[in-house]
C-alpha cells in the first residue's frame, strides 16, 4: 500500500497537464490540420499563430493591459490592506468584527450582480475604458482577500516586537516600515502573489469595464471566437501564452504557497 | 493574542473601507434602487414596488437556474473536498517531490476563467478533441455541445480540474502542521491508518477544511467565466447557471427590474450561506 | 440611451461614449434614486448610528452565547435580524403575494425575539 503512494499524485498531475498539453498541442498545428486531422502531436509543426499575436498590436497590447490593470490593482490593494490588516491584528476597536465580515461579503459578492452598475458607475466619473477603473474595480474582492491574509501573517507575529520597539524610543512609522515591514515580507509576498492570481484571471468585470484601450487579452480571445470564424489555432496560442506569467509567478512564491495557504487564512 | 481597545485604529481602515465602499456600496444601492422600477431607456425610471420579486420568486425559470446551481455546487464539493484530502495525504512530506507537486498543482489555479473554459471545449471537442475523442472511440456516445448530460459531465470535470488544487493546497498546509510527535504516539499505539486519520488529521484540518469548504462553496455558486465559454450555458439550457441566467437577463436583454431583484434574491442567499460558515468558523478559532 | 450605449461598449465594437468634459460628472441620475428606497438606507444607517450610541452609553456589545449555541453581540442580532427579515419578506412575497405589511410585522416580532434570544 505505501509503496504505492506515489500513484495517487501522479496520476492527479497527468490529468492536470493534460488539458494544458492539448491546447499547446493545438497551438501549434496548422487551422487545416486543426479541422481535418485528429494528431496527438503537431503532424506540420508551425509557429505562425504565435508570431500573429506578436506582430498584430490588438493581440499583444491585450496582455500589456492586463498586466497594466493586474499591476496596479496588486500595488493598491497591497498598499491599503497594509494598515488595515494591521489594524484588525493588534487592535479591538467598534465594530471591528462586523466591518471584517461586510469586506469578506464583497469577496462573496458575485461579480455578475455588479457588472452593470460598475459600468455606469466608471462611466459617470469618465473612467471608463482606462487601466485604472479595471484596478479599482478588482479591489472589490482584492482588498477584503489582502486583508484576510495579511491579518493572518500579523497575527502570528508576536506583540512583543511592538512594544519592544517603542521602548527602544521607535516612532510609529518608524518601526511600521523599519521592523515591521521586513518582518512579514514573506506574507506580502503571498498577498501580493494572491492579488495578482485574481485580478489575472478575472474576465468578467474586466471586459464589462472596457472596450479598446484598456481591452484584457482574455476579453480579446472571446471576440475572436466569435466574430472571425473558429481560429483554433491562434485561441489557443493565445490561451498557451497566457499561461506563462502564472507560472513565473508561482516559481517564483512555491515555498510560501502552502504556508501562506494556512497562516494567511486564504 | 490579547489585544488593546483602541478607537483610532479605525484611522488605519479609512483606506479599505473608502475603496471597497465606493466599490460595493454605490454598486449595491444602485441594484437595489433598479429593483423596485421600470425602465424606459435614458434614465427614464418609474416605481414598480415589488412586482419583480414577485415575478422572480414565481418564475420556472429563475427555479430552475437555482435548482441547478444548487446541484452543482453539491456535486463540486462532494467531489473536491474528499478527492483533495485524499490527494493531499498522499503527497510527499519532503524531498524534491514537494516543490514539483505544489508548482504542477498550483497552475490551473493562475490561469484566467475564460482560458479554462476555451482550454476544455478544445479539450473535450468530439471531434478534434482528447477527451471527447477518447471517449467516442471506447463507445460511448459523447458529445456536450448536443446531450445536457454530456455538458454536465464536462462542466463538473472542468471544475474539478481547475480548483481541487486548492482544496489540496488547504489540506496540505493543514497536515504539516501536525508535529510528528502524534504520528509517533499513535505508531506506538498500533492505530490503523483510517484512525491515524479519524482522531490524529482530521481534527486538526478542521480550520482549513472549514475555509476550503467555504471558498468553494462562494465560488462555485458564482460561477460564470467557464461554464459561459465551455457550453453557453447551453445545450438549451442544461448549464445555465444563476450567474449566466443573470448576466444574460441584464446585458442580453435588458430586463434591468427583474435582473437587480434577482441580484438581491442571490444576494441574500450567498449572503445568509456565507455568514453561517463564518460564524462556525469563529467558533472553532475560539475554541482552539 | 444609456442601453444602447452600453450594448455598443461591452458587446460591440466601437463603444464611444458621449463626450464629456473631465469634470462633468454624472454621478446620480443613473442610479435612479426613488424616496422608498432612499428611506430604507436611510432607515440602515439610523440602525447603525442608534448602534453606536447605544455602544457609549453601554459599551461592550452585551455579548452572550444564545439559543444558536453562537457567542453573539448587539451587532449580530442587528445583521441576523436584517437578513432574516429580508428572507421573511421574500418568503411572504413568495408564498402569499399580497399584503406585504403583515410580513414587516412578523418581522418586528422577529426583531423583538433575535433581540432576546439569540
Amino acid at each position: 500500500m505505501k509503496k504505492y503512494k506515489w500513484l495517487v499524485p501522479t496520476l492527479y498531475i497527468i490529468f492536470l497537464m493534460l488539458p494544458i498539453y492539448w491546447l499547446i498541442n493545438m497551438s501549434f498545428k496548422t487551422t487545416t490540420e486543426i479541422i481535418n486531422t485528429y494528431s496527438l502531436w503537431p503532424r506540420e509543426f508551425t509557429t505562425e499563430n504565435y508570431v500573429k499575436i506578436f506582430t498584430d498590436s490588438t493581440w499583444y497590447m491585450g496582455y500589456v493591459n492586463s498586466i497594466t490593470y493586474t499591476v496596479f490593482n496588486t500595488l493598491i490593494s497591497v498598499a491599503a490592506a497594509l494598515p488595515a490588516a494591521y489594524a484588525f491584528s493588534r487592535y479591538k476597536f467598534l465594530g471591528d468584527k462586523h466591518l471584517f465580515f461586510w469586506l469578506l461579503t464583497n469577496r462573496m459578492a458575485p461579480p455578475a450582480v455588479f457588472a452593470l452598475p460598475f459600468f455606469q458607475f466608471y462611466s459617470s466619473v469618465n473612467l471608463f475604458d482606462t487601466h485604472i477603473a479595471v484596478a479599482l474595480s478588482h479591489c472589490l474582492f482584492n482588498i477584503p482577500l489582502a486583508v484576510w491574509i495579511l491579518e493572518g501573517f500579523m497575527s502570528a507575529v508576536p506583540k512583543e516586537l511592538d512594544e519592544t520597539a517603542y521602548v527602544d524610543g521607535y516612532s510609529f512609522n518608524r518601526f511600521f516600515f523599519k521592523i515591521f515591514i521586513p518582518t512579514i515580507a514573506a506574507g506580502i509576498g503571498i498577498t501580493m502573489f494572491f492579488c495578482f492570481m485574481f485580478s489575472w484571471v478575472e474576465l468578467l468585470l474586466a471586459k464589462t469595464l472596457t472596450a479598446t484601450a484598456a481591452k484584457p487579452i482574455a476579453a480579446t480571445m472571446t471576440r475572436t471566437a466569435s466574430t472571425s470564424g473558429y481560429e483554433l489555432g491562434l485561441l489557443a496560442a493565445a490561451g498557451s501564452l497566457t499561461i506563462i506569467p502564472g507560472a513565473i509567478v508561482i516559481y517564483f512564491v512555491r515555498n510560501y504557497i502552502a504556508k501562506g495557504f494556512a497562516m494567511g487564512r486564504v | 493574542m490579547n489585544k488593546t481597545i483602541n478607537q483610532k485604529a479605525w484611522f488605519f481602515v479609512v483606506p479599505v473601507f473608502v475603496l471597497v465602499a465606493f466599490n460595493a456600496a454605490i454598486p449595491l444601492m444602485t441594484v437595489v434602487n433598479y429593483s423596485f422600477q421600470e425602465t424606459f431607456g435614458n434614465n427614464v425610471f418609474a416605481w414598480e414596488g415589488t412586482r419583480w420579486f414577485k415575478q422572480i420568486l414565481l418564475s420556472e425559470r429563475f427555479h430552475d437556474a437555482l435548482g441547478r446551481q444548487i446541484a452543482f455546487t453539491f456535486i463540486i464539493l462532494l467531489i473536491q473536498i474528499p478527492l483533495g484530502i485524499g490527494i493531499a495525504l498522499t503527497m510527499p512530506k519532503k524531498g524534491w517531490g514537494v516543490p514539483v507537486c505544489l508548482i504542477l498543482m498550483s497552475m490551473p489555479l493562475l490561469i484566467p476563467w475564460n482560458v479554462v473554459g476555451a482550454m476544455w471545449n478544445i479539450f473535450a471537442l468530439p471531434d478534434i478533441g482528447f477527451l471527447g475523442y477518447s471517449l467516442n472511440a471506447i463507445g460511448f456516445d459523447f458529445n456536450f455541445t448536443q446531450q445536457p448530460g454530456d455538458a454536465w459531465f464536462t462542466t463538473i470535470l472542468m471544475d474539478v480540474w481547475h480548483w481541487t488544487s486548492l482544496v489540496v493546497l488547504l489540506s496540505y498546509a493543514g497536515l504539516n502542521s501536525i508535529q510528528p510527535a502524534y504520528y509517533q504516539a499513535a505508531e506506538i499505539d498500533g492505530a490503523s491508518r483510517w484512525a491515524t486519520f479519524r482522531y490524529i488529521e482530521l481534527p486538526k484540518m478542521k480550520k482549513v477544511l472549514t475555509l476550503a469548504i467555504l471558498l468553494r462553496f462562494m465560488d462555485s455558486f458564482m460561477i460564470y467565466t467557464e461554464p459561459f465559454v465551455l457550453t453557453g450555458g447551453g445545450p438549451g439550457n442544461a448549464t445555465a447557471f444563476l450567474s449566466i441566467d443573470l448576466v444574460k437577463m441584464a446585458l442580453g436583454q435588458f430586463d434591468l427590474g427583474p435582473a437587480a431583484a434577482m441580484s438581491l434574491i442571490y444576494f441574500f442567499i450567498v449572503l445568509l450561506v456565507c455568514w453561517v460558515f463564518y460564524s462556525l468558523m469563529m467558533k472553532n478559532e475560539v475554541k482552539s | 440611451m444609456i442601453f444602447t450605449k452600453l450594448y455598443a461598449a461591452t458587446w460591440g465594437d466601437v463603444g464611444k461614449a458621449k463626450e464629456k468634459g473631465f469634470f462633468d460628472f454624472d454621478l446620480f441620475s443613473w442610479m435612479a434614486w426613488t424616496w422608498q428606497t432612499a428611506s430604507f438606507f436611510i432607515f440602515i444607517a439610523l440602525c447603525i448610528t442608534v448602534m453606536l450610541i447605544w455602544e457609549k452609553y453601554s459599551p461592550g456589545g452585551n455579548p452572550r452565547k444564545g439559543i444558536l449555541g453562537l457567542d453573539t453581540t448587539r451587532g449580530d442580532r442587528l445583521f441576523v435580524s436584517l437578513l432574516g427579515s429580508a428572507f421573511i419578506h421574500l418568503a411572504w412575497l413568495g408564498l402569499v403575494g399580497s399584503m406585504l405589511w403583515i410580513a414587516t410585522i412578523i418581522c418586528v416580532a422577529y426583531f423583538v425575539i433575535v433581540f432576546k434570544y439569540v
